[in-house]
């Protein structure tokens, strides 16, 4: 009897000795990983300390300033497009005949679609006429040319068509314009002359901000 | 018998070993027992330490394994920190939180020439890349010092980061790095007089980094300030523009929120860049360093001329020497002493306390303040903070200059800004407490809580600062200052224009021109106080250099850029809540002769 006890308690010093340093090099372990990981902590808030001065040295107002006269040439907000409701913003008055887009050289194509389809009232047809150069521009993509104002008098549809829907169907179906083809290939180097325009979308972008204000 | 008996009781003694018979005790016997009577007990008392010990350690141990850990977080704190150690300074950020001073560790390089040698370098080559590394020495300096034969020799303070990487790079042996912080500000010159510099040691010498040291040094936790960098930006770009279009010599600005005190902005030109202080390097020609670290807000005391109307008509209004209806005369010129007082805009009538205003009477806010006496003069604008330094996070700040006697001819030049110089922080503060609706407010640096209501006093009421924001509405839609007028953003302020006094004279064409603006009138929040130091009139402005030439265009420009980022919206400067708020009655019906 006696004899089981003593084995007992040595097999218990032994596990409690083996377990004892199980435990301590594990802990042994942890701790060097807690150091490492505190190390590298330390590492990356200097690093980040780092950057944040650097990118606040290259956030400064005069270099920011710079670079948008080169590349962006934003302007600053007018008081005159600042609204704090949304009620408060006019709707756009009815244009006379486009005097705005008319004279604009090339507007980029996509605002110029923007533009008449906004348009909340749908002019007569004559004026639908004078502006349909710009009108037709979105349909660039499938290569027609609605040109001179007389030729699209003829693929227009009857007066007191909504001008949302010459686009659309210039848009769905090239064939309506086909008749277009016939005429001079002039408009078509002018609507050419639009797509390279576009390229300098900023300046556009700029010009149309500009409309936007003096339209209020 | 005692001592057999004992014997009997042993556990060890084998079972087959038979006790003596027991027989009549022997002499000698009683000496043994004693002996082992002193061992037994000395056995107990071992005994029992090593259970007291045993015990501790079994308590011990349960404590670490069932109750708490034993106390494991003290052994933590013996690994080394989870944060850097604190900054030798605290960074300082602005209102929402941009970086405008911080530490960055600046390492420095040293040679030691023993170790270089000894590693069989050659010095020659050494020297050359670390030429090419150090942009600013000479692969000749840099030898000299290789070959020193010292064991510490300094080869470059404050590295870059690039730099310090490119040198580890190039492996020679024998260099090392001492660990070093300086102040590095990312802004540069925008906020230089605000935030200051710091000398070598890194300890403040000028503006906040002096005038706070004590929050910044050995802090953790950033100061923020009340100033925004935006704003701040833009008003340094439009007084630069004045400075250049004007040919003057400086210029300075300060924006303020008239509700609670704080400084969004304040700019004082020429200015430095505080990574580099006493450098004028790049610099404009004229502007010497001492002009440079200057700052004309807080450490220069001007006669800031018709400026003081403002506070002139204030005191009359809140004194009730006068009223709104009253009229002055301004026909005749004022003669006290070798002086005449006159009318730089002469109109030569009867004028009414809102006219006089609107057109800068000399003579009538003189014969208002007159009216109105030495005394309570004197005790106004104390009361207005204006005879003390301003109460402002900063160490260097001006002590006004005002006669010791307040004299008749005083008064009279008082009415109309001379003979007084105080720094544009006092007016700024005096106008925001003038406009506010009569609480004076000490300037601050820090940034408040949003909503915060700071503590202010009273210095005039409620009724008169009504009264002076339309007067001073009327300045810009009718008088003095048309041109600071900006769109939706209710504009009202008095132009100044003086000229500067010299060794005792007054030099006429070396003039001090200065705006103080408010907006929106008809609800102040903002001020914008510019001056400008000797302008010279241009083209633009038809040769002239008065303020509503120089400084009010300025101001129009300034607040229709900052207003949207401070969040103040524009309103229809027609609409009837603003009309009614600043109608002036005794104007009803009158037509208003424009300036």
């Amino acid at each position: 009897m006696i004899r089981f006890a003593s084995l007992l308690w040595l097999a218990l010093v032994a596990v409690t000795g083996f377990a004892t340093f199980k435990v301590k090099y594990a802990v042994q372990d942890i701790e060097e990983e807690l150091n490492k990981v505190r190390r590298q902590t330390i590492a990356e808030q200097q690093e980040i300390h780092l950057l944040r001065a650097e990118w606040t040295a290259l956030t400064q107002p005069e270099r920011l300033a710079d670079l948008n006269r080169h590349f962006l040439s934003l302007a600053a907000v007018a008081p005159k497009q600042l609204q704090r409701k949304i009620d408060e913003i006019p709707l756009r008055p009815v244009p006379e005949p486009e005097p705005v887009i008319a004279a604009a050289p090339a507007p980029e194509p996509a605002t110029a679609a923007a533009r008449t389809e906004v348009q909340p009232v749908a002019p007569p047809a004559t004026s639908v006429a004078a502006a349909t150069p710009v009108a037709a521009a979105p349909s660039a993509s499938a290569d027609i040319v609605v040109g001179a104002a007389a030729t699209v008098g003829a693929a227009t549809p009857p007066s007191g068509m909504p001008k949302i829907q010459l686009i659309a169907t210039a848009e769905a179906a090239p064939l309506p314009a086909v008749p277009a083809k016939a005429t001079p290939a002039k408009p078509e180097t002018r609507l050419q002359s639009a797509k390279g325009k576009s390229a300098q979308q900023p300046r556009s972008l700029d010009r149309l901000i500009d409309a936007i204000a003096e339209g209020r | 018998m005692q001592a057999a008996q004992r014997l009997d009781d042993n556990p060890c003694r084998p079972r087959h070993f038979k006790p003596p018979p027991p027989c009549a005790p022997v002499v000698a016997d009683e000496r043994a027992n004693q002996v082992i009577e002193t061992c037994r007990t000395r056995l107990v008392a071992a005994a029992a330490l090593f259970a007291v010990v045993f015990l501790v350690v079994v308590l011990r141990l349960a404590e670490i394994v069932l109750v708490n850990g034993g106390g494991a977080e003290s052994h933590i704190g013996r690994l080394p920190p989870a944060a850097p150690p604190p900054p030798a300074r605290a960074d300082i950020v602005d209102r929402n939180g941009t970086l405008l001073a911080t530490m960055l560790p600046k390492p420095s390089l040293f040679v030691n020439s023993k170790a270089l040698l000894a590693a069989g370098q050659n010095p020659d080559e050494a020297a050359h890349q670390l030429a090419s590394v150090l942009a600013d020495k000479s692969p000749a300096e840099i030898r000299a010092r290789l070959v020193s034969g010292k064991s510490f020799a300094y080869l470059q303070r404050s590295l870059t980061p690039r730099q310090q990487y490119e040198i580890n790079r190039l492996g020679i042996p024998g260099l090392d790095f001492t660990p070093e912080e300086r102040r590095f500000y990312p802004y540069g010159d925008l906020a230089a007089h605000v935030v200051g510099y710091c000398g070598i040691d890194n300890e403040g010498l000028a503006g906040v980094e002096r005038g706070l040291d004590a929050g910044v040094r050995g802090q953790r936790e950033p100061l923020e300030l009340s100033l925004d960098a935006r704003v701040q930006f833009i008003l340094r770009e439009e007084l630069q523009k004045v400075v250049k279009d004007f040919t003057a010599k400086g210029a300075a600005g300060i924006i303020m929120d008239v509700r609670t005190g704080e400084i969004i902005a304040m700019v004082s030109l020429p200015d430095f860049d505080p990574n580099r202080p006493g450098d004028t390097e790049g610099a404009p020609s004229a502007a010497d360093p001492k002009e440079r670290l200057f700052n004309k807000i807080t450490l220069g005391d001007y006669e800031m001329g018709s400026a003081f109307k403002i506070f002139n008509t204030a005191m009359a209004l809140d004194a009730g020497t006068a009223t709104m209806a009253k009229n002055y005369d301004a026909i005749h010129d004022i003669q006290i002493g070798r002086f005449t007082i006159s009318d730089y805009h002469g109109k030569h009538r009867m004028l009414s306390v809102p006219e006089v205003f609107m057109y800068s009477s000399n003579l009538g806010s003189a014969r208002m303040a007159m009216e109105a006496g030495a005394e309570r003069q004197r005790a106004f604008l104390g009361r207005l903070g204006l005879l003390k330094p301003v109460p402002i996070e900063f160490d260097e700040l001006s002590r006004p200059h005002y006669p010791a006697q307040w004299r008749e001819v005083n008064v009279i030049t008082i009415a109309y800004g001379h003979g007084i110089a105080v720094s544009p922080l006092h007016v700024a503060a005096g106008v925001s407490a003038v406009v506010n609706g009569g609480i004076l407010h000490p300037p601050t640096l820090h940034k408040l809580p949003p909503g915060a209501h700071p503590p202010g006093e009273r210095v005039i009421s409620e009724k008169t600062s009504e009264q002076m924001r339309k007067l001073m509405r009327l300045v810009v839609e009718f008088g003095t200052a048309k041109l600071a007028a900006a769109p939706g953003y209710v504009v009202g302020g008095k132009t100044g224009t003086a000229e500067k006094n010299q060794g005792g004279h007054y030099q006429e064409k070396k003039l001090l021109s200065d705006f103080v603006g408010v907006f929106p009138m008809h609800d102040p929040r903002y001020l914008v106080l510019t001056l400008v130091d000797e302008p010279h009139g241009n083209k633009q402005s038809f040769g002239f250099a008065t303020a509503g030439w120089t400084v009010a265009p300025a101001t129009s420009r300034i607040v229709q850029r900052i207003a949207p980022i401070l969040g103040v919206a524009p309103v229809d400067e027609a609409s009837p809540a603003v009309t009614q708020a600043l109608a002036i009655e005794s104007l009803q019906g009158k037509r208003i002769e424009t300036y």
